[in-house]
């Protein structure tokens, strides 16, 4: 019987079940059913939403927007620039209110779709310009990186203090001048060294922290995205074999819990993206909702500084609490003033 | 004559049906397996098929993204059967965008649509032919493999658009690795309205079937057959072994190069060192094809019916995981392959004279 299905040049068994599939098809003609006057966002990312950075923090943001505004929201990931029109064309197509490209490669795409015409808006986190139709979220992370520098020289016993950045990029750049900027604030001797490795390679960000922390470096600042575990693994060897401690700072999401060293962690650099996301899904709804660059800083209180909770009153001082509070209020009224 | 290419062409058809109908069949097992883990099969069906090619729209899309395959898929199938093993068609693909870029934004000979148009695809393919001819020079004169020096250039060929992109092809305004918008009079037209039918499909259409002549009805094809079959044969029957070899690689790079050049024309409109992965994708696209052309035709078809039908589940309600679906088309390509494996052995232990392919796997 196998033989004879094989020799046969149409397989009637395909046959029959092709054609079943097509007829079933066809009689259900079951769509995907939305609830009236429900918002709709779609979050759009380049990569796996469970890496462990940019992509997951882009979904768990969604997520709080999706309870406390009750809204629809559709996750898709794996996109590159190549699909995004056709993927953001389709959710417009199918009544979406709000399209989220999450990263700065989905703003032509957006702005490509948006000319189309339609009620959609459009939103692009991490971007640092605009196009019409489009509005932009632009992350300033220079200011809480200013803060961290502060700390940095405070915890410091070597007066070395290191920056490692996934990619020379200019937003990453801006972290480490931020972060130069705020320790030399505090002590102007101080020698900082920057080193960019990888945003998805930990093993090169291990090596590069293992290589600072030989040259006497005591407080890294880490901005590697999902390579950050590699940093963590080295800080943490780290305090097993030297007497002084050595720190790290998260950066991006609050990294402070890590499982690796968080007792080493005090304080991350974080973007709270479900700040900026509600705050855009919120004027969607109420018909608010502006086209053009928006700046996310401290100012707005979406790029900010999160301390270590459980390392209060211990590693991190009343007087480094002091200091932090000091540079705050410094930066906001405009009396010290970070390039972004 | 007219009698035997029919023949043939109803040979290739039939066995393409056969393909088609088992891999439904593959399909409906595929879905099957998603109802196991909580999807309702029928649903995600009805939403594959109909999102794939429920409407003109939906077929559009489609054909668009086999278009890139389609480029890929031929540049690997004519490298292969010639026994040039080029895994490089990635970096041809990304080399042919740029160029293209560069074609029809920063570096414009002139501005009008009709000579800026051609110019940035002739670019696009020189510049992919050019990219494989270097893997063809490093082995015959400095003897390094192409299949190593391919999949090396393909990182030199990432690499290099990114530079490119973070330096002279940067859009103006912004800090991203990106080349600006390439001007809507620039992009390949449509030939349907409100679709994603551009003219790059038909170019590309019409390739394969220029490539089957070639290959089926020229000196040159059956040459190239008998280098990539038993290149100690073709030097014994005084055939250019070398000069062959260097013609196919810049044929096939060139494929792939024409690729990257509609794929920023006709359907992106700008370009970052991020463009897919369809340079090793047409790999997969050219085997199921069985490195035959018009098989090569219907295979990206196939492949982009599978994407695009998967995208539209994800992005529906039932939020298939993007990871389930790529399982399903996964065990689809490799149910097909395994029934095109079925189907050669059947062809050859018949005897059919109709099998279109000469060999499965290319010798090295």
């Amino acid at each position: 019987m196998m033989k004879k299905l094989l020799m046969c040049r149409v397989n009637p068994l395909a046959v029959v079940l092709v054609f079943g599939l097509m007829a079933l098809s066809a009689a259900t003609g079951i769509r995907a059913a939305a609830v009236k006057g429900q918002l709709r966002i779609a979050l759009i990312c380049s990569g796996s939403v469970t890496d462990g950075g940019w992509n997951q923090e882009g979904k768990d943001a969604i997520l709080v927007v999706k309870k406390k505004l009750h809204a629809h929201v559709s996750i898709l990931e794996h996109i590159s620039p190549v699909r995004a029109v056709d993927v953001m064309r389709s959710y417009a197509m199918r009544g979406y209110n709000l399209i989220i490209g999450h990263g700065y490669e989905f703003l032509i795409p957006a702005s490509q779709v948006a000319a189309m015409g339609g009620k959609t808006k459009f939103a692009v986190s991490g971007a640092d310009t605009t196009k019409p139709g489009v509005l932009t979220l632009n992350f300033d992370l220079a200011q809480p990186s200013y803060q961290l520098g502060i700390l940095a020289a405070m915890l410091s016993k070597t007066g070395k203090i290191g920056f490692i950045g996934g990619e020379a990029i200019p937003s990453v750049v801006a972290c480490y001048r931020g972060f130069a900027a705020g320790a030399k604030s505090i002590n102007p001797k101080i020698k900082v060294a920057a080193a960019y490795t990888s945003w998805d390679q930990p093993a090169l960000s291990k090596s590069q922290a293992q290589a600072f922390i030989q040259q006497g470096i005591d407080v890294i600042y880490q901005n590697v995205d999902a390579a950050s575990r590699g940093v963590f693994e080295a800080v943490a060897q780290a305090n097993k074999s030297h007497n002084s401690p050595v720190y790290v700072f998260g950066s991006n999401s609050d990294q402070n819990n890590n499982p690796t060293c968080s007792r080493y962690t005090p304080a991350s650099a974080v973007i709270r993206l479900d700040r900026a996301f509600l705050r855009v899904a919120s004027q969607v709804q109420r018909g608010t909702f502006k086209a053009g660059v928006a700046p996310e800083n401290l100012r707005n209180n979406v790029c900010i500084v999160v301390l270590n909770p459980k390392l209060m009153g211990t590693v991190i001082t009343p007087a480094m609490q002091k200091a932090l509070a000091k540079a705050q209020r410094e930066l906001l009224s405009g009396k010290v003033h970070v390039k972004g | 004559m007219i009698r035997r290419l029919f023949k043939r062409i109803w040979s290739a058809a039939t066995a393409v049906t056969l393909a088609v109908l088992v891999c439904g069949a593959v399909l409906t097992l595929a879905i099957g397996a998603a109802a196991l883990l909580g999807y309702p099969p029928l649903r995600v069906a009805d939403l594959w098929l109909h999102g794939a090619a429920g409407s003109w729209y939906a077929l559009s899309s489609s054909c668009a993204d086999a278009c890139p395959l389609l480029l890929t898929g031929l540049a690997a199938g004519v490298a292969f059967r010639a026994g040039v093993l080029n895994i490089g068609a990635q970096g041809q693909f990304l080399m042919g965008a740029l160029v293209a870029v560069a074609l029809s934004t920063r570096m414009m000979i002139c501005h009008q649509p009709v000579l800026v148009i051609p110019i940035a695809l002739i670019g696009g393919a020189l510049a992919g032919g050019m990219w494989g001819l270097i893997a063809q020079y490093l082995e015959r004169y400095r003897s390094v493999p192409v299949v190593l020096s391919t999949i090396l250039l393909n990182f030199v060929a990432l690499y290099l658009a990114e530079a490119a992109l973070q330096g002279p092809l940067q859009a103006v305004g912004t800090a991203a690795a990106q080349s600006p918008e390439i001007a809507g009079k620039y992009w390949l037209p449509l030939f349907v309205a409100y679709t994603d039918f551009h003219i790059g499909i038909i170019l590309a259409l019409g390739l394969a079937v220029l490539l089957w002549v070639l290959q089926e009805r020229t000196v040159f094809g059956f040459e190239s057959q008998v280098v990539g079959l038993n290149p100690g044969t073709a030097k014994a029957m005084r055939m250019p072994v070398t000069w062959r070899q260097f013609q196919i690689m810049f044929i096939s790079g060139g494929c792939a190069g024409l690729g990257g050049a509609i794929q920023v024309l006709g359907q992106v409109h700008f370009m970052t060192a991020h463009m897919g992965n369809y340079g090793y994708a047409g790999i997969a696209v050219a085997l199921l094809g069985r490195l035959n052309p018009l098989g090569i035709i219907l295979s990206a078809g196939f492949f982009g019916f599978l994407d695009t039908g998967a995208f539209r589940v994800e992005e529906s309600s039932l939020a298939l995981p993007h990871d389930m679906a790529n399982v399903i088309k996964a065990v689809v390509i490799l149910v097909m392959l395994v029934l095109a494996g079925i189907s050669l052995w059947r062809s050859r232990r018949v005897g059919n004279p109709g099998s279109s392919a000469p060999t499965e796997t290319p010798s090295a």
